[in-house]
């Protein structure tokens, strides 16, 4: 199956409403930009490769 | 004859503790140099004459009194206006937290601070909420660089770097999340210190990103540095998340030198994607210390990626309730990446900092073979303000998130960093260099930085006003 590919638009204006963050025009496409950004980051960090062991940095001390 | 207050704070110290100066005399000079300079730099937000003027006569009545003086007695200082002031509202930079009740005491380093003797004189201007590499701030107006009017301070912490820069104060306070304190430290040319994560409290300073946020000293020379960090470190019951490590003081072994410390340039990603200035900084520090040797910390690219998204994902969580009730009341340039911060992915943040656990241990196995490490702080000199754009390895990328290429990966796994400002004839900016310590040794990027400053190779004069 083909993947879909990522539109940003679309996912700024489905997930404003479940934030409950009202959007301008203007706020919607600067959060489309740095949502396209952080995607690209993303990218990137979600490439590397870790296991099911590695444990996140902080560690909760009761 | 250099004016006193042109001198750093330990000079002014010994001249209060002499006699020569008085701290009301010193205090009185800062607040006049404030009034008549600071329209054009645009670092100060708030100006506490009456209690800097009580706080110097209480100095200068110890000293009649025979009472021992402390190391920066009479040394004025002011703090990123994140930081608690008592009797002000702890603005961090944004329209809405202007209208907090004020702040019931101060935040744990300013009254470590003045119980060193240094002279609280006012709060610095600084990007909103933190969120921010330029010092532009859309409600407060932008710092503005000391050394080039027309060009950015750097931010978050802007006008630290500009009051600073500017001879207003010989030692300021910032907060540095991803580059907030080394940013501005580069393109003001002074000397700026980002402890060990963890180091110094960040008792009743306003957050900005928990899993990365660092607070430290700026000043225009290392002697500064160390002192002001000496007198800031020490456990406080009141930041959970400091760490249980003791601190080595700083300031005593200053003039140890280098002989036996095992330095290295970062190579790889710390060596493209920046203006050749950049790297010519590097260079001449480098070439001062001897360094002929290069080394990988591979995988710095993503782990920029990760402080990245930590910082968008942490960032939004925090101001989450305010973009839904206040969002037309924010800068729009932090708007927008936080409202898109709030949308990420759960996953990417736990990968993120699974990843920097796994980017720690890459950085520890270095530091087995290596004591210090050296690299570009930024990857070009202060843009010009209102610049959104520039080129980096050849492709137009906005200003505003890229500034930081070079900090972020460092500050991600909380390693300490002294920014040293590195000037070139004929060039009215500098640039800076970041000198890298393993974890919880301040005191060897301290000793490092001052040796270049003792040869002349980095120097933070204050600037020129016309």
């Amino acid at each position: 199956m083909m993947e879909k590919p990522f539109d940003p638009a679309a996912f700024v204006e489905g997930a404003a409403p479940l934030l409950k963050i009202a959007l301008t025009p203007e706020s919607r496409a600067g959060a489309i930009l740095h949502l396209t950004i952080a995607a690209e980051q993303a990218d990137l960090l979600m490439s590397a490769d870790l296991g099911d062991e590695d444990e996140p940095a902080p560690v909760f001390r009761p | 004859m250099t004016p006193l207050l042109d001198r750093p704070a330990h000079a002014i110290a010994t001249a209060v503790r002499d006699g020569v100066a008085s701290a009301v005399e010193v205090t009185r000079a800062a607040l006049g140099r404030i009034e008549a300079r600071d329209g054009a730099y645009g670092a100060f937000t708030d100006v506490v004459a009456e209690r800097a003027l009580g706080k110097a006569a209480a100095v200068d009545a110890a000293r009649a009194r025979g009472e021992r003086m402390g190391p920066l007695a009479g040394a004025p200082f002011a703090v990123k206006n994140l930081f608690d002031v008592k009797g002000l509202p702890t603005r961090a930079g944004s329209k809405i937290n202007r209208e907090l009740t004020p702040a019931a005491a101060d935040a744990t380093l300013v009254a470590r601070l003045e119980h060193a003797g240094a002279v609280l004189v006012g709060a610095l201007n600084m990007g909103e909420y933190a969120y921010d590499f330029t010092g532009q701030n859309a409600h407060d107006g932008p710092s503005r660089n000391p050394h080039a009017l027309a060009h950015m301070t750097g931010g978050s912490s802007g006008g630290s770097g500009a009051a600073v820069s500017g001879g207003l104060v010989p030692i300021a306070l910032g907060s540095d999340t991803n580059g907030s304190i080394r940013v501005p430290s580069a393109f003001c040319g002074v000397f700026g210190l980002k402890p060990t994560y963890g180091r110094l409290s960040r008792a009743r300073t306003f957050p900005f990103v928990a899993s990365l946020d660092h607070v430290g000293p700026f000043a225009r020379s290392v002697a500064d540095l160390a002192l002001a960090y000496d007198a800031m470190i020490g456990r406080d019951e009141d930041d959970p998340a400091q760490a249980d490590v003791a601190p080595i003081p700083a300031a005593l072994g200053l003039e140890d030198g280098i002989a036996g410390l095992r330095i290295a340039r970062l190579g790889g990603y710390f060596a493209r994607s920046g203006e050749l200035c950049a790297f010519e900084a590097v260079d001449r520090v480098a070439a001062a210390l001897k360094v002929g040797r290069t080394v990988d910390l591979p995988d710095a690219a993503r782990a920029r990626a990760a402080a990245y998204l930590i910082t968008m994902i942490e960032g939004a969580a925090l101001h989450l309730e305010r973009l839904q009730t206040r969002v037309e009341d924010f800068d729009p340039d932090v708007r927008d990446r936080l409202i898109a911060g709030a949308m990420l992915p759960g996953a990417w943040l736990v990968q993120a900092q699974k990843f920097r656990r796994f980017f720690r241990a890459q950085a520890l196995a270095l530091f087995d073979d290596v004591d210090i490490l050296l690299a570009p702080a930024t990857p070009c000199r202060a843009p010009k303000l209102g610049q959104n754009t520039f080129t980096l390895d050849g492709k137009e990328q906005l200003v505003r998130p890229n500034i930081g290429v070079f900090t972020q990966p460092l500050s991600f796994i909380g390693l300490p960093v002294v920014a040293v400002p590195v000037w070139t004839d004929g060039e009215a900016l500098p640039m800076g260099v970041q000198i890298v310590a393993p974890p919880w040794r301040e005191d060897l990027a301290l000793r490092v930085a001052r040796v270049l400053e003792r040869t002349g190779v980095v120097a933070a004069p204050v600037a020129h006003f016309a």
